[in-house]
């Protein structure tokens, strides 16, 4: 005998009662997302914030930043040299600088080193070299180089302002010399200043300017 | 995704710690041989080339007790295995002893000498900054140290000379010491900012330098 059951109704149960659970499953799921979302904020806020800190710390790591000071500063040559806020630093062009500078010393000590001269020419001379200097007292800075002969190089050379007293009769202060002893500068004390009836700055500065 | 979160952030630092240690690498390589050594009869000091022509910056003091000059350069230039092929006679240009500057110039230089630029800009206090030279014999040696402050018309005086001078400096703890005199402190682009010339005697980290501003004035005057 056959005997015929529907377990339908059986199976469309368990059917319901999966799909239950499932959706059960699933809200408790959205429920647990909701309660991470602040701890997911901040650790990807954070995450984002130590990447920023780093993008910084590279772009800073060793730069150069400038400091703008707005002041210009012209050498004696016109030679002027500013100061920018620009990122790139910027560079003194040396070589145009010494070009322009190089009318006394430097020329002057290539061409007697260089230079073919006959051989009855004057020896044992002095070329003095007048710097302006910007004093009511002292108009001008003497350098004095002397040569044993024209293809030598200077074998003495000294550095000297003078001052015309009241008495009509000049005063003269060495403030540099170089002879075989080695090179001597005039140590610029108050006693000095004092005696040459001279401010010190003014002495250091007149003592600046020989180029020797 | 938060392994390789760990491991991005791992990276970034390495990057970092490598980027710095690069800088000041590059800034030794790139600048060590625009650094001389001056030799006179009163001693030995530091120089930097400057020009093409071989004109070398340095202290006066380096130069003041000598009147034959010779310079020494770096290693790295390809003049054979005879040392005395590095070793130049110079002429001193000018001097100015009021800023403890002087200039020299090499006779005879070699071609493609390595010539350190001045930099125009000022470095602002706590930049990093950088010296070359021959601290106690020790040829050629790299230290790296911040501005500290910048002093403008600073006196200061030598006790073996008892001359005076006065000059805008920067107060630095770049570690020098006898040697670096005249050598350049570099900024972070490895140019000239200023000139190693002096430091305290009871303080390590208080050196001076003289400012690239001084050393323009100095190079321009006649």
């Amino acid at each position: 005998m056959n005997i015929n059951v529907d377990n339908n109704y059986i199976n469309k149960y368990l059917d319901e009662q999966a799909e239950r659970n499932h959706e059960r499953t699933r809200a408790m799921h959205i429920a647990n997302k909701k309660e991470e979302i602040p701890y997911l904020i901040a650790k990807y806020g954070g995450m984002s914030l130590i990447i920023l800190c780093i993008g910084f710390a590279l772009k800073n790591a060793n730069s150069f930043t400038k400091e703008t000071l707005n002041q210009t500063i012209t050498g004696e040559a016109g030679i002027v040299q500013q100061y920018s806020a620009q990122n790139e630093d910027e560079l003194i062009d040396v070589e145009a600088l010494l070009a322009e500078s190089a009318g006394s010393n430097d020329e002057f000590l290539s061409e007697a080193l260089t230079e073919e001269l006959p051989a009855d020419v004057v020896r044992n001379y002095v070329i003095f070299d007048q710097i302006p200097f910007d004093h009511s007292e002292i108009t001008k800075v003497t350098v004095g180089r002397q040569y044993d002969s024209p293809g030598s190089e200077y074998s003495a050379a000294w550095c000297y302002i003078v001052r015309k007293s009241a008495t009509g009769l000049r005063d003269t202060l060495f403030l540099k010399e170089i002879d075989e002893d080695g090179i001597n500068n005039l140590n610029v004390t108050d006693q000095v200043a004092a005696e040459f009836l001279l401010s010190k700055n003014v002495i250091l500065e007149a003592q600046s300017k020989c180029t020797i | 995704m938060h392994y390789l979160n760990r491991l991005n952030l791992v990276f970034a630092i390495l990057i970092i710690s490598t980027a710095t240690l690069a800088s000041n690498e590059q800034v030794f390589e790139q600048s060590n041989s625009g650094v001389v050594l001056i030799v006179g009869e009163g001693g030995f000091g530091s120089g930097a080339l400057i020009s093409s022509q071989g004109h070398i910056l340095t202290n006066y003091h380096v130069i003041a007790e000598s009147k034959e000059l010779e310079v020494a350069l770096y290693g790295s230039y390809d003049l054979g295995d005879d040392i005395d092929n590095y070793f130049f006679k110079a002429l001193l240009i000018k001097t100015d002893a009021t800023k403890d500057l002087a200039l020299l110039k090499l006779i005879n230089p070699p071609a493609n000498l390595n010539v350190l630029r001045i930099s125009k800009v000022i470095p602002p206090i706590g930049s990093q900054v950088h010296a070359i030279g021959h601290p106690n014999t020790e040829f050629w040696s790299y230290t790296t140290g911040y501005i500290s402050q910048m002093k403008h018309d600073y006196e200061w005086q030598y006790e073996e000379s008892g001359m005076q001078h006065v000059a805008t400096v920067y107060l630095t703890q770049t570690p020098i010491d006898e040697g670096n005199s005249g050598g350049p402190l570099l900024n972070s682009h490895g140019n000239i900012i200023g000139v190693n010339t002096f430091g305290s005697s009871s303080a390590s980290f208080q050196n001076y330098s003289v400012s690239a501003e001084e050393v323009v004035k100095f190079l321009a005057s006649r």
